[in-house]
């Protein structure tokens, strides 16, 4: 075909033809056009945004203490809610007089920290005038509600997901580190020390998990790093195991069997070759093994082992949401609805990295 | 393919065939209790647990025993003397029988007692009847058994001999350690007389049926002495450790009784379950106490700043919710025989008046930005503990930004451990009293008290009152040594309190003979079913 | 077949006391004991007790106490439960543990394999959407969630099913156990879906399902006689190990419904240092563990004539 005629499509085409693609551009066009993946990695990065950056933009701390808002529904201004809540306690009581664009209210004591609301043209104290719908500025409002100790939910969410995030990520990565290194080496070198080194990583498999986990935190202490590692320290097991068959699959491979007939040193060998195809079975594994660790660290929460106050994960979140279920569906519903998006996310994109990588798979 | 649907039908079928209606509470004559946790043991000797006590006080009876409002009644003793000097107490038993149709003689009680100090009983607990005679001595094995103070004059008469006066004896002799053995099963089965099918009881019930972390079963002892009066003729009692699942179990007409609630609920208890929830004051202080033997705890100024700066009411109204009352002393207001102590002169003052003055009192004590106060507040990570610690951080964090301090939550067992060996800054605890004494919560300030003192606090003169008031006949002066006492550590205040327990309790409002009480105490005999 | 499994069960028992002599070591690591209890004990008392439970030699003794005990078949007493052995409370606690783990495994076999043999054979369309949903929330849904939820709602509001507990008369029912078994199946239901899916596409492009096709069958019965045979050997490696888990009880299931199991009871014990209880039970995960691996491989050969048992 005559390219002086063809389209700008066809061109392209043609010109892709001529000029061929790696296996790493191949998969990243697949990657690209699944719709879902791309999505989720999408949603992925706007979580970590928010959750990196939304405090320091955010109108509240997470371990300020508002004495005065314990228990709030998610409001925009946090008087009218609390003032509505005393009404229902029969605190408070709507006043008989009126004036104009505010509501009245005469309450039995004046309530914590509602000083400015206070009307001195009434001669009683205890009557509270509010500007009827009212915005309030944003340090009124609380999105999310607050919890039973008057905290701010939303910045704790996000805090949470912050702690969620790096726990997933920094044990992935520490299971990765070890479970790459570990797996490629026993399958590399095979035989006996293959033999050994598997046996110890049954023995490790057949340790419960939460034994494993509550032994190191109890002897090193509760500090926050010491989660990752408890986690990390688990999950590299099935990577090691997961490398260490690709490994065995790829040393049977010509290409190796033809670098070691050139007269490669092993080293350089299991670096130049082996780990570079290695890698595609790695990251999808990895991707799929941090909504594992989130699991983890909420069970550990729920059992009272996970992070220290004030700080909060999504699990310590989840489990206190679910305690209040019935009385403020608030505290459960926003961290649910985070973990699971999260999870989603990160499953999908695992999944479609996986379809990109093993086009056999689709 | 046929055959998992063959399997299916089949499990279809069995789990058909095994449904009966399931058993609810609200029973003529069995009673379900959520007891809060598994006993360790059910041996009186060796018991240390409220929630042992629970079990343990429906199955056997001591010298003297609880009415139902957990006031000091005639047990297996009818009445009693006391010698002039306050020594010598002479108790005249009832005819009572065993369970096995025995009768309980005193020798049976100076077996018990013999049993509790001797050290290789392994008592965690023997120590609160050291006032008899010699009973320290015997526990030290430094004198043998028999010099125990306590002989049986006849199988009906017991007289007990003790080392100082202490006219609130009847009252400590209701608590299980005081409780008597059958000598003649103990004999001869040794250890496993606790078991089911050895058991022989003094008490309204019998242990049947015991599956760990799941159930234990008794059933009425018919040989008991006020058999006629004893409503229920079987109590199931369960280890709810999770209060709110076991309020689920209530709501659901499972259970008749759970002897817990969480506090936050009770708001919505009161809206979904009325009647059921019982809360009242207990005999119990939730303080936190400071290392007085580590700088910068070792200063007065410091550890009254900082309890100063503590928002009691906030923390009693809105994170406990259950009716908690601010502490202010120690001592609990309704404790027996106690004046109380004068008020703290900070004690009604605003809250940000007593910030500005632990600010004070702080730099006083030579801290500010360029020597700013660190540490760590260490709590047991169970029950509302760990909802308090971020309070108090930010109460004292409000006191000045070069006030920094760091939570950590703890197992309940390795703090109390840390506590005993002085390995903290600063630490919660909570008390519940043995029996209803000032004394019982003074002694955690004593020198002597060693380990249990885990202030480690130790003024001569506070334990000169202490040992004085030992050795007082008279009620009422002796309230006031001990008032005074308490006074020397509402200055120093070596252990803060924060707020006084309460006990709550759901109870199946069709539940009558159930009576709130300062010591939680509600003998099943007394329970009946209207 | 019978070399290969006296071979394994040979070599079972040195990585058995191997795991043993690791947790053993790991448990006298952790700071604390179990006679550190909010009452102190006299110092001389402590000592005995401590003698008594061989506590004061070094930790090599120590094991090889345990060892000789365990040859026994002495698990020891608890140094908790002042009243009871290590055998009773596992003879307690196991059969609560198992039965809702094996009827939640059979549950999240049968249910996954179905779930996903669906999806695969409407692979990319609706149904095949559908149903990767649900399984997908059944994994980012915690049971600490799910499980309040499913007691509030059966066992309050509807009151068709009790909320938490076992029954006090009859003990283990069906009505009892359906919330705990429902509430722990559905992860794994929601696993073992994606992996028969994904297994199951695998297979139905195979040359034998396409021969199959050929003579006349349609996808499904084709499906059904010859692909689902290849397609749970993956389900089969994923669940021998999972079995193990399920089995000796989860902690979550067990504390949410206040299930008498073991796993709660195996928590309890490592926070209160009661070091022999946490041995019996790990000692039981392991000895589950290596036998059901075994079992897993074994069946994974009679299932795959083409692997061959080396």
């Amino acid at each position: 075909m005559s390219t002086l005629l063809a389209t700008p499509d066809e061109k392209r085409v043609a010109l892709e033809a001529s000029v061929g693609r790696s296996p790493w551009q191949d998969s990243k066009v697949r990657l690209l056009r699944n719709k879902a993946a791309m999505f989720s990695a999408w949603i992925l990065a706007l979580i970590t945004l928010i959750a990196i950056a939304g405090p320091w933009v955010w109108p509240h701390k997470y371990d300020a203490i508002y004495e005065a808002r314990v228990g709030l529904a998610p409001t925009m201004n946090w008087k009218q809610t609390k003032i509505a809540q005393l009404e229902e306690d029969g605190l408070c009581a709507p006043a008989t007089y009126t004036t104009n664009g505010t509501d009245a209210y005469v309450c039995q004591e004046l309530p914590a920290g509602f000083e400015n609301e206070n009307s001195p043209a009434i001669s009683h104290a205890t009557n509270v005038e509010l500007k009827t719908g009212a915005r309030g500025t944003p340090s009124d409002w609380h999105l999310l509600g607050t919890d039973e100790q008057g905290r701010d939910q939303a910045v704790r969410l996000m805090y949470g997901m912050r702690v969620s995030l790096a726990v997933g990520l920094t044990a992935t990565l520490v299971s990765l580190l070890i479970g790459v290194a570990y797996g490629a080496t026993a399958g590399f070198l095979g035989g006996r020390a293959d033999e050994i080194m598997m046996r110890f990583v049954d023995i490790l498999y057949a340790l419960p998990f939460i034994f494993f986990v509550i032994i190191l935190m109890t002897v090193f202490g509760r500090s926050f790093i010491l989660i990752f590692i408890a986690i990390g320290a688990v999950e590299w097991l099935t990577m090691a195991r997961i490398v260490r068959g690709q490994t065995l699959a790829l040393k049977a491979r010509e290409f190796v069997e033809a670098s070691r007939a050139a007269g490669l040193q092993q080293s350089l060998i299991v670096l130049r070759h082996i780990v570079p195809n290695l890698l595609g079975p790695v990251v999808v594994y990895a991707t799929l093994t941090v909504p594992g660790v989130i699991l983890a660290e909420s069970f550990l929460s729920f059992l009272g082992l996970g992070v220290q106050e004030p700080l909060t994960s999504l699990g310590r979140l989840l489990s206190r949401g679910a305690a209040q279920m019935e009385t403020a569906p608030w505290l459960l519903i926003a961290p649910a609805a985070a973990m699971m998006i999260t999870l989603f996310a990160l499953n999908f994109l695992g999944d479609g990295l996986r379809d990109a990588l093993d086009p056999r798979d689709r | 393919m046929r055959a998992l649907n063959l399997f299916v039908a089949a499990m279809c079928a069995c789990a058909l065939a095994a449904c009966q209606p399931p058993t609810k509470a609200g029973m003529k004559e069995v009673l379900l209790v959520g007891n809060s946790a598994e006993p360790l043991t059910l041996d009186p000797h060796k018991a240390s647990g409220t929630w042992e006590n629970h079990i343990i006080g429906d199955m056997f009876m001591g010298l003297t025993t609880e009415s139902p409002a957990a006031e000091v009644a005639p047990g297996m003793a009818t009445s009693w003397t006391t010698s002039a000097d306050g020594l010598v107490w002479t108790f005249h038993l009832r005819d009572a029988v065993w369970s096995d149709g025995a009768p309980v003689t005193a020798d049976d009680f100076v077996a018990g007692f013999r049993r509790l100090l001797n050290p290789e009983t392994l008592s965690e607990y023997a120590s609160i009847q050291f006032g008899m005679k010699n009973a320290e001595a015997v526990y030290e094995k430094r004198l043998p058994p028999e010099a125990l103070g306590i002989r049986a004059i006849d199988p009906k008469t017991l007289e007990i001999i003790l080392e100082n006066p202490a006219p609130y004896l009847p009252q400590l002799l209701k608590h299980y350690t005081a409780f008597p053995i059958p000598r003649h099963v103990v004999e001869k089965v040794g250890s496993n007389w606790i078991k089911p099918k050895n058991i022989v009881v003094n008490g309204a019930y019998k242990l049947v049926r015991w599956r760990t972390n799941d159930l234990i079963e008794v059933e009425k002892n018919e040989r008991f002495w006020d058999a006629t009066n004893v409503c229920f003729k079987r109590i199931f009692y369960y280890p709810t450790n999770d209060s709110l699942a076991a309020e689920r179990r209530v709501r659901a007409g499972q259970l008749d009784v759970n002897t817990d609630i969480d506090g936050t609920r009770l708001k919505f208890l009161e809206r979904n379950l009325p009647g059921y929830s019982r809360v009242a004051d207990f005999m119990g202080t939730v303080f936190l106490t400071f290392n007085n033997r580590e700088k910068p705890f070792d200063d007065a100024r410091v550890r009254r700043a900082l309890s100063m700066a503590i928002n009691r009411d906030f923390i009693a109204d809105e994170i406990l919710r259950a009716g908690q009352r601010p502490a202010y002393s120690l001592i609990p207001p309704s404790v027996a025989n106690y004046p109380g102590s004068a008020p703290l002169d900070w004690a009604r003052d605003e809250m940000p008046k007593r910030r500005a003055e632990a600010r004070a009192l702080l730099e006083a004590a030579g801290f500010g930005p360029d020597n700013p106060l660190v540490f760590t507040y260490s709590h047991r990570n169970t029950g509302d503990n760990p909802r308090i610690a971020p309070v108090l951080q930010k109460n004292w964090s409000d006191i000045a930004p070069w006030v920094r301090v760091q939570i950590q939550g703890v197992e309940t067992q390795i703090h109390y451990s840390n506590l005993r060996t002085g390995d903290y800054d600063v630490g919660d605890g909570g008390w519940i009293a043995d029996f209803n004494d000032a004394r019982n919560f003074l002694f955690l300030m004593e020198t002597k008290s060693r380990d249990q003192n885990y202030s480690k606090y130790s003024n001569a003169d506070f334990d000169q009152l202490l040992a004085a008031s030992d050795k007082e006949r008279d009620l009422i002066k002796r309230g006031k040594m001990l008032a005074a006492a308490e006074q020397l550590t509402g200055r120093d205040q070596p252990m803060a309190p924060v707020v006084y327990y309460v006990n709550k309790n759901l109870v199946r409002p069709d539940i009558k003979g159930w009576v709130d009480n300062i010591e939680d105490i509600h003998r099943a005999r007394y329970l009946c079913r209207k | 077949m019978a070399a290969y499994v006296l071979r394994r069960l040979l070599v079972a028992v040195p990585t058995f006391l191997l795991i043993v002599a690791l947790a053993f070591i790991l448990m006298r690591l952790a700071p604390g004991g179990p006679f550190d209890a909010e009452r102190p004990l006299a110092p001389e008392i402590k000592r005995n007790i401590m003698a008594a439970y061989h506590m004061d030699k070094s930790i090599p003794e120590q094991l090889l106490y345990y060892f000789g005990d365990l040859a026994r078949g002495d698990l020891g007493p608890s140094m908790k439960y002042k009243d009871k052995t290590v055998a009773e409370i596992l003879a307690e606690g196991f059969p609560v543990s198992a039965i809702v783990g094996v009827f939640a495994l059979v549950l999240a076999a049968v249910g996954g394999a179905a779930m996903g043999a669906f999806a695969a054979l409407r692979q990319n369309r609706p149904g095949d959407y559908a149903v990767m949903a649900i399984a997908m929330a059944g994994i980012c849904i915690p049971p600490f969630v799910v499980g309040p939820i499913l007691s509030l709602l059966f066992g309050i509001r509807l009151q068709w099913l009790p909320a938490a507990g076992l029954d006090p008369l009859q003990g283990m029912t069906v009505s009892n156990l359906l919330l705990p078994i429902i509430t722990l199946a559905l992860p794994q239901i929601a696993i073992v879906s994606r992996l028969m899916r994904a297994s199951m596409i695998e297979t139905l492009r195979s040359n034998f399902i396409r021969t199959a096709r050929a003579k006349g069958m349609t996808l499904g019965q084709a499906a059904r006689r010859h692909g689902l045979r290849a397609a749970i050997l993956p389900l089969v490696s994923y669940l021998g190990p999972a079995a193990a888990g399920l089995v000796t009880g989860s902690v979550i299931i067990e504390q949410i419904f206040q299930l008498p199991g073991i796993g709660r009871q195996f928590v309890l014990g490592a926070l209160q240092r009661d070091y022999t209880v946490v041995m019996g039970v790990v000692i039981l995960y392991a000895g589950l563990i290596l036998l059901l691996n075994l079992l897993a491989d074994v069946l994974y050969a009679i299932l795959d004539p083409r692997v061959r048992l080396s």
